[in-house]
């Protein structure tokens, strides 16, 4: 292993060089600045030549960048890392437990829907981070809920064994079906 | 432990290459080049040709920054929309390859940082609750435990003075080099070492605690 000292002073050899094909030690003493965002794909094509091939390289590289992660813990800003002890006392978010919270404004709704009502999908229990709503399945009669959690949406079958989340196809784009079957 | 005097700074004839910030893909003049065997045209078809042809690699990158599996798949799917939309100006065949490298690295970072704001929001609104199980750990906890965070900040706080401020003016606030030169009335290229270096060390420090893991 280099020192840190080494290697940032092979930059001045890697960037006289860069018109030939890179190797491990020419993009290793660069990384650092590659984490940093400092060099990117579209001004340095031959670092990132190099490491789109290089599997000890990407290693690297995936090391420093777990290290800028870690940095931005140190912020003042919230991290998941930084109150990890929190993790111990989550709340359990099982599909049954949505699906309880559910049954007493389902009703209502449901009616509401069969009367050929337009009104939004109701939101049927919130927390600061989750949204449960209601939305029709396969059998109007039983409506599937979706749990909207910051950017990420699952679909859960409250027919399904153990409530079980499952991944609505239909979201998927037609372009990705098209490739995922190509 | 690396210093400033067995590090000298580099005088101002340093010439290391450190480009602005583009998002743009690389382009070249032909209008037509090939790339693992496709030809790069201007289609969703030769995008997709090119996606196929890449996917196993894409996703072994994804792989050293996401252990779950859909969740891969998920960025798989948001770097194949964004290749189909932009790999029409890719026109540099040498170049293709790092840019999709880019894209799924930027990806999985996104990913990261946004799934710990994210949680870390949630467990703070928690925190006072009492429940059965952790239904899950951060992604960013998945590969980096909180112990080694610790290590890599108390690394940071070995590092040389100048070295640690250039790097907190850069994670801390935000700033670009330029930024920081200004800052600390030093120039750009003793920026661009110092934080060079200091985060060189925090790679040895992480190494020397996690091994061959990752």
């Amino acid at each position: 292993m280099r020192s840190s000292g080494e290697s940032c002073k092979d930059m001045e050899t890697v960037a006289s060089s860069a018109a030939l094909p890179l190797t491990c030690e020419d993009v290793e003493p660069l990384l650092p600045l590659v984490a940093d965002g400092a060099i990117m794909a579209s001004s340095d094509p031959a670092v990132f030549a190099h490491l789109s091939r290089c599997v000890e390289c990407q290693d690297s590289l995936a090391r420093h960048d777990l290290i800028t992660l870690g940095l931005e813990c140190g912020r003042g800003t919230v991290c998941a890392v930084r109150s990890a002890a929190a993790w111990h006392y989550r709340l359990p978010w099982p599909a049954a437990t949505a699906a309880g919270l559910a049954v007493a404004l389902l009703g209502a709704w449901a009616l509401q829907h069969a009367a050929g009502g337009s009104a939004p999908a109701p939101v049927l229990a919130q927390r600061a981070d989750t949204q449960v709503i209601s939305v029709p399945g396969p059998d109007p009669s039983r409506p599937y809920y979706v749990v909207v959690q910051g950017d990420h949406v699952s679909v859960i079958d409250p027919q399904a064994v153990d409530g079980a989340i499952s991944r609505d196809s239909s979201a998927v784009h037609p372009v990705m079906r098209r490739i995922n079957t190509h | 432990m690396t210093d400033q005097a067995a590090n000298p700074e580099p005088s101002e004839r340093s010439t290391v290459r450190l480009p602005e910030r583009q998002a743009s893909p690389p382009v070249m003049s032909s209008t037509a080049s090939t790339v693992a065997g496709f030809v790069l045209g201007n289609s969703q078809d030769e995008a997709i040709a090119l996606l196929t042809h890449e996917e196993g690699a894409l996703r072994r990158v994804m792989q050293r920054y996401v252990r779950d599996a859909s969740t891969v798949d998920d960025i798989y799917q948001e770097v194949s929309l964004k290749v189909l939309r932009r790999l029409e100006s890719v026109r540099d065949p040498a170049a293709v390859r790092g840019w999709l490298f880019q894209l799924a690295r930027n990806a999985c970072l996104d990913y990261l940082r946004r799934e710990d704001r994210r949680k870390g929001s949630s467990n703070e609104a928690l925190n006072d609750h009492s429940a059965v199980g952790d239904l899950g750990r951060s992604p960013s906890e998945q590969l980096l435990s909180r112990e080694r965070i610790e290590a890599v900040q108390r690394a940071l706080e070995r590092l040389p003075a100048s070295q640690r401020e250039v790097i907190r003016l850069r994670i801390d606030e935000g700033l670009d080099h330029e930024a920081i030169s200004t800052r600390l009335g030093i120039s750009r290229q003793a920026v661009e070492v110092r934080l060079c270096r200091g985060r060189a060390t925090l790679k040895e420090q992480l190494d020397a605690i996690i091994g061959g893991e990752l």
